[in-house]
């Protein structure tokens, strides 16, 4: 081992096979690196919404003080952006952080998101160890939240780490006076639900095309989607997306037939 | 449902070979800063999951997602007898929407079919909601442009199967067919009046309860073998049973089952052959979510 950023010892996050198995692959570990972000989510964020589509009322009526407004359905940018903002910036510091160590990327990424102080607070924390690669050419610095024997395999699969990913996106609909139409047991059993159906599929959809936009043409793997619904007079779910994201980089033959085994663990 | 090939591998005769990290480790540093030559794809399977369909010769393609919302009067869960067939009705018509519309994603991308769906179920009293999100599968290609994967389906098959399951299923020759599900809601009868008096220091059982339990069950496993017929499946997988009262009418009873069809297509079942191994991996740190709002 030789001292490549003139720090003495290292420090990493990797577990021991990790670390053999990064060894083992010419992967030097530097240094635990890390990015931080806390930031405050704008008062109102939370309460703007831009309107993507309108639901008339079903009996024709237009809005008036005995009769609820029209339905709507929206998604809450504000409150999106403050995370994907966060996330970018806290991935960002990281990097540079490993980049001023000399480190070709950075192995076993792990994410902490959360409201430190109250609901409308954010922070982003996270670590990873960078690590230099022998004969590496230059190029841009790589994250991914795997390291050892699975980043090797992730190699031989023909792939290469490219980074860690976040896209989310909250979904509202408001609905007017649908809900009481629908509830009003003049409905049959089994219509379609429109608004219900609109504001799940636009919170999953908008986080994954953002996802893809990010992605920019490179490979989403890992995904965690995670959605949670809210319901009050306006219903919101959220759809969240942590992934990593890889390149192709040499066309190959699949991988071998795995061989079914029994574990044996403690 | 599907041609029915042999269908062998064409890697069963590629031995399992110890990767040499060095070697792959040279690979990363060659290719550091090299350019993406592969079709850019989302998935939401885990890298080992990835790298287990790869071997059978399958790549993700595409996330896909589908949410079906559909009326229940709420007239239909005050005290009755027999079945709520409302009910019955709403949930085969949000189960199959969903998965229709999960299919015809699939399709859209080119895949072969759909594989770890999840399967939302949210019950209310005036309405049902399904939510169905699963990776979409294509044939991986070598670097001739060859597709192995040895199976053709006519239209994309969706599974509940991990990819490891998917993995075992099909080296032992079986193929998932379709996502199938079969549901039904009883009305439980009350006791009459006096026999609840009469029993009630003594310990007892409830045999409306019972019987609704089995009424319930028998209608909704026919329902499953009707559906598991019609995708011309031959067997069912991993099925997930919901039985209990409804939380908002305790009267009813659900009795819910999904799973996997499957189809034996290779000409007889192939037993693995198991080596006992001790694991070096450590598990990747998940990342939770559910903490966000």
């Amino acid at each position: 081992m030789t001292d490549t950023a003139g720090r003495g010892a290292f420090d990493s996050g990797l577990t021991t096979p990790d670390f053999a198995a990064c060894l083992s692959m010419g992967l030097q570990p530097v240094a635990l690196v890390q990015g931080f972000y806390v930031g405050q989510l704008g008062a109102w964020s939370g309460y703007r919404a831009n309107a993507v589509h309108t639901y008339p009322c079903p009996w024709g009526w237009r809005g008036t003080n005995e009769h609820p407004p029209p339905g709507w359905l929206g998604t809450q940018d504000a409150v999106d952006e403050a995370w994907t903002t966060a996330f970018a910036t806290a991935h960002q510091r990281m990097v540079q952080e490993a980049e001023s160590l000399g480190a070709h990327g950075v192995a076993g990424v792990q994410v902490e998101m959360g409201h430190p102080a109250s609901e409308q607070s954010t922070e982003v924390h996270l670590y990873g160890t960078a690590v230099r690669l022998a004969g590496a050419k230059s190029g841009p610095l790589w994250t991914t939240r795997i390291a050892g024997h699975k980043l090797a395999k992730l190699v031989e699969a023909g792939y290469a780490p490219v980074s860690v990913l976040y896209a989310r996106c909250t979904a509202a609909m408001y609905e007017g006076c649908y809900m009481e139409h629908y509830g009003s047991n003049m409905v049959p059993a089994g219509t379609a639900l429109t608004p219900v159906q609109d504001v799940h599929n636009l919170a999953r959809t908008r986080a994954l095309q953002q996802a893809w936009q990010l992605a920019g043409g490179h490979s989403l793997y890992d995904v965690e989607l995670s959605a949670h619904e809210a319901e009050g007079q306006t219903m919101y779910v959220t759809c969240q997306v942590l992934g990593s994201l890889v390149r192709r980089v040499r066309p190959t033959l699949p991988l071998g037939t795995p061989v079914s085994t029994v574990a044996l663990r403690d | 449902m599907t041609d029915a090939p042999a269908p062998r591998s064409a890697f069963a005769d590629r031995a399992h070979q110890e990767a040499d990290l060095g070697e792959l480790g040279r690979l990363l540093a060659q290719t550091h800063g090299a350019g993406d030559i592969g079709r850019g794809c989302t998935s939401h399977l885990s890298l080992d999951e990835v790298l287990l369909l790869h071997a059978v010769g399958l790549e993700p393609a595409s996330v896909v997602t589908s949410t079906s919302a559909v009326t229940v009067p709420p007239g239909v869960w005050t005290w009755n007898t027999g079945q709520v067939q409302e009910a019955d009705y709403a949930f085969a018509e949000a189960f199959g929407v969903t998965r229709d519309q999960l299919r015809a994603q699939a399709k859209q991308v080119g895949a072969l079919g759909v594989v770890t769906v999840d399967i939302e179920l949210q019950l209310d009293p005036h309405r049902f909601v399904i939510t169905m999100l699963g990776t979409a599968v294509r044939a991986a290609t070598d670097e001739h442009g060859n597709a192995h994967f040895p199976v053709r389906y006519p239209t994309p098959f969706l599974c509940d199967l991990s990819a490891r399951d998917f993995v075992v299923l099909s080296r032992s020759g079986w193929y998932p067919i379709d996502l199938v599900a079969g549901a039904s809601f009883v009305h439980a009868p009350r006791r009459g009046l006096g026999a609840a008096i009469g029993q009630a220091t003594q310990n007892v059982e409830l045999t409306p309860m019972t019987e609704t339990l089995y009424a319930a069950r028998e209608l909704a496993m026919g329902r499953l073998q009707q559906e598991i017929g019609r995708v011309r499946g031959t067997g069912l997988l991993d099925v997930r049973v919901v039985d209990r009262p409804m939380g908002f009418a305790h009267h009813v009873i659900r009795f819910t089952a999904v799973g996997t069809a499957v189809k034996l297509l290779a000409e007889a079942h192939v037993h693995p052959e198991l080596e006992m191994v001790v694991p070096v991996d450590d598990r990747v740190v998940a990342f939770d979510a559910r903490n966000l709002d």
